[in-house]
């Protein structure tokens, strides 16, 4: 296993926070030892990937080891005839895309910064991006796992067959818990195949209102889009023309794109557009400084009050990365709008001091934080994994 | 719940009872509790594509309630005129259509649940990646070892502009599955695909007068969903794999009326194998579907050697076989049943495959959970049960190996034997 060195050890800082030592284990039983050992030791851990989402949750209560997972990479078994493919969990996106694509083949789920952006650390966070339109959730795309847990005990779950009712699904449950419960070691993927076609095109808009109004007429008709992203002010800008802008991403064999195509054209101005545009759209919420999250229900009118003058928003997916830098108090409010809409406002980067000041990073939970306790204490019974992180009921 | 737990009563949670590994059966002196009178459909969310509903409403009902609004609910086991959301939930359902939409977890965005202390709790909702776990999709296929759900939002899906029904006849299954398998792995996933082998064609013409050509050895029942242009270009790659391995003939279903017969046959078509024996044992083991050939040789190749007549009729696309064993429990005894049957499961992990596709582990697999997972793997799930009913009274002796609760029952010892490696 790679000790790095001090140096590498203050990279990995987070919310401030800075770990007395990093370690890159290259095998499976090199990550449980590192985390068994921390777990002895009464210390903390936190998991990196590629490190695009790690300021996203509260700061951690305690960190001293930073556990480097790109160590851990490379695919381990692809199957194209069975659209599966095996994976250690600190391959990147763009690695795994080169993989598949060789074959024919993709996993559906698109993320910031897909060079360094790892399997595990995107189902671990959850990650968003233009892909949920039509693939949904990352979760829905794995169908088994290595995982190691909080107490250094090797586990699988899942398997690698794409339709499974054995036994209870923990590999979804380990998604979105943010490297607390435990440290993924390998996930097997479903896949599909590449499209026969695909076409981007932009629609420029008036202003905000005018960019949903398109969005919502185009999703009305029902007709299958890939992606839908507005991109508004300084976001609009950086990826290549100040205006507010509707992207709309159309996949499949010819015939249907052509016709998707023209649809989204005719109703909406749209022009074709360069497809590279998708990966910056991604990548803005990984690159801004202070960043928020809103969610509200899909397909809904947007509550009232949200500041979205520089934001990437997935209407279709009921998400969208705030990147005006939001003070307290707005942040204040526009949770409290989204909250009273069913929804959510959690911050994806910012200082612990600005997590701490809003009154913690995520706002309301959707689980019993009593039942998010039990469940770290079982998985993680030394309070190694990333301790502080998510929203759990205070130690009894 | 609250009176079952200072009772020290275990509860076991129950839909429609259309279960098919026993996770309903309760022992021990366990209460049941029916979820059949919840059965409300509490809104459909067009704009939202959502519906929230009731634990008792049939999965059925729930697509003729989003209809109007021109959306679906895409999950569609054989059972769902009867079969209820809540059970759905509580096994992780499929259905032939779980091939493009995934399973019933694919469509859970939420619930409302009653834990085992009798406390009502919420888990997710419309919006997504709220904050904190989402245990969603652990809940999905818990088989009521957590809780009761008594809401849930479902994701509902618009209705597909086109959709094409076709059927493609072989000399044998083993040319059908070969073309499955290629199917697959050309990347080509239809909206659902079935095999059904010829002692299934004959019993559902005799039960539906469904009219499918006596003469196949097999049949691939094919669906393709979407735009006519994808449609389209799906259906002729599909019929020209299919041509490829040998299909002799390829019938369309012309109008509506002859795609429901196919599918009203396909899903009706269990029960219509009472006509050849009282009797069955069904399966739901999964295999990668890259090796459907091989191991639908083996498993038939055991029925043969017991000498039972064996009928599949399955979810061919995702690798979920459904092979059943034909008797006659008053004359054949049903040790020797069981034995052939934890044969066939013994095939399917061999071929890298899994106990259960969509109908759970329940009382019916648990020993063989050993034979898919080691301690340290179920240990794990005990955790994430433990978490939700650290008291152990939600249907105990259900899906997890061990445990005397349900020891009563007659098969039971015969299972663990088998489970253990006594017998195989």
């Amino acid at each position: 296993m790679g000790v790095a060195t001090q140096v590498s050890a203050s990279e990995r800082a987070v919310d401030g926070m800075v770990p007395s030592r990093t370690l890159r284990p290259d095998t499976t039983d090199e990550l449980a030892a590192a985390i068994t050992a921390a777990g002895r030791a009464r210390e903390a851990v936190v998991l990196w990937g590629g490190g695009t989402r790690i300021g996203v949750g509260d700061p951690p209560e305690r960190y001293d080891t930073a556990v480097d997972l790109t160590g851990l990479a490379g695919i381990v078994e692809h199957s194209p005839a069975d659209l599966v493919c095996t994976v250690r969990a600190g391959t990147t996106l763009a690695e795994l895309a080169r993989v598949l694509s060789a074959s024919g083949q993709r996993w559906p789920v698109e993320a910031p910064q897909p060079d360094r952006a790892t399997v595990g650390g995107t189902i671990a966070s959850a990650a968003a991006g233009p892909s949920r339109l039509r693939y949904q959730h990352p979760r829905d795309w794995i169908i088994g796992c290595t995982a190691v847990l909080g107490d250094g005990t090797v586990t699988r779950a899942g398997g690698r067959v794409v339709k499974n009712a054995t036994g209870y699904d923990l590999t979804r449950l380990y998604s979105g818990s943010y490297g607390t419960l435990v440290a993924l070691a390998e996930v097997t993927l479903k896949l599909m195949a590449l499209p026969e076609r695909t076409a981007t095109l932009r629609a420029t808009a008036v202003d905000l209102r005018d960019a949903l109004r398109i969005a919502s007429q185009l999703r009305a008709t029902h007709l299958p889009l890939d992606a839908l992203a507005i991109v508004t002010g300084a976001a609009a800008e950086r990826v290549g023309d100040p205006r507010t802008s509707v992207f709309i991403r159309v996949a499949g064999p010819e015939a249907a794109v052509d016709r998707v195509a023209n649809a989204v054209r005719e109703r909406s101005g749209a022009a074709h557009f360069d497809a590279r545009v998708w990966d910056d759209i991604a990548s803005l919420p990984s690159t801004s400084d202070r960043v928020a999250r809103a969610g509200w229900p899909a397909g809904h009118d947007l509550p009232i009050g949200l500041d979205l003058t520089n934001a990437v928003i997935y209407p279709g997916s009921g998400i969208a990365f705030v990147l005006s830098a939001l003070d307290v108090e707005a942040f204040g409010r526009m949770r409290a709008s989204l909250e009273a809409a069913d929804g959510a406002l959690v911050v994806e980067s910012a200082d612990g001091d600005f997590k701490r000041a809003i009154g913690g990073a995520w706002g309301r939970p959707r689980v019993p934080l009593a039942i998010a306790r039990a469940l770290k204490d079982r998985f993680d019974p030394h309070g190694v994994l990333a301790p502080g992180r998510v929203p759990l009921a205070s130690n009894a | 719940m609250k009176a079952a737990l200072r009772a020290g009563v275990a509860v076991v949670p129950r839909g429609a009872g259309t279960g098919l590994s026993g996770g309903t059966i309760a022992c021990g002196g366990a209460m049941v509790v029916a979820t059949s009178r919840l059965r409300r459909v509490l809104a459909i969310d067009a704009v939202g594509q959502t519906a929230l509903v009731e634990p008792g409403v049939p999965n059925l009902q729930i697509t003729t309630a989003a209809r109007e609004a021109g959306l679906f609910f895409a999950p569609d086991p054989a059972s769902q005129r009867v079969s209820t959301i809540g059970g759905n939930i509580g096994t992780n359902a499929g259905g032939p259509h779980a091939l493009r939409y995934g399973s019933i977890v694919n469509h859970v965005l939420g619930v409302e649940m009653v834990l085992a202390d009798g406390e009502i709790a919420v888990f997710g909702g419309r919006t997504t990646d709220l904050p904190g776990y989402d245990c969603v999709p652990f809940i999905v296929g818990s088989e009521g070892t957590i809780g009761i759900v008594t809401k849930a939002w479902v994701r509902l899906l618009p209705l597909p502009e086109d959709t094409r029904t076709f059927v493609a006849l072989f000399r044998d299954v083993e040319s059908g599955a070969r073309a499955a398998s290629e199917i697959i792995a050309r990347g080509i996933v239809p909206a659902a695909m079935e095999m059904l082998d010829r002692t299934t064609i004959g019993a559902v013409n005799a039960a539906f007068d469904a009219h499918l050509p006596g003469e196949a050895g097999s049949l691939l029942l094919v669906e393709v969903e979407g735009l006519r242009e994808e449609t389209m270009a799906a259906a002729s790659a599909i019929v020209s794999v299919c041509e490829a391995r040998g299909a002799f003939g390829v019938r369309t279903a012309a109008t509506p009326a002859e795609r429901e017969l196919l599918w009203k046959a396909r899903k009706l078509g269990y029960p219509a194998l009472a006509r050849i024996r009282p009797n069955n044992y069904l399966h739901d083991a999964v295999v990668p579907r890259s090796k459907l050939p091989e191991v639908l040789a083996q498993v038939n190749a055991i029925a043969d050697r017991y000498g039972y007549i064996i009928a599949n009729m399955f979810h061919i696309g995702d690798g979920n076989l459904h092979p059943v064993l034909l008797f006659d429990g008053a004359v054949e005894p049903i040790e020797r049943v069981m034995e052939a049957s934890a044969e066939i499961l013994k095939v399917a992990i061999d071929a890298g495959g899994t106990l259960s596709g969509e109908h759970g582990i329940g009382l019916e697999k648990n020993h063989f959970m050993f034979w898919v997972f080691g301690p340290e793997d179920l240990d794990a799930m005990q955790r994430a049960r433990a978490a939700f009913d650290p008291n152990g009274t939600m249907n105990p002796g259900k899906v997890f190996p061990g445990g005397s609760t349900c020891a009563d029952i007659p098969t039971e010892r015969i299972k663990r034997g088998l489970a253990e490696g006594m017998w195989v």
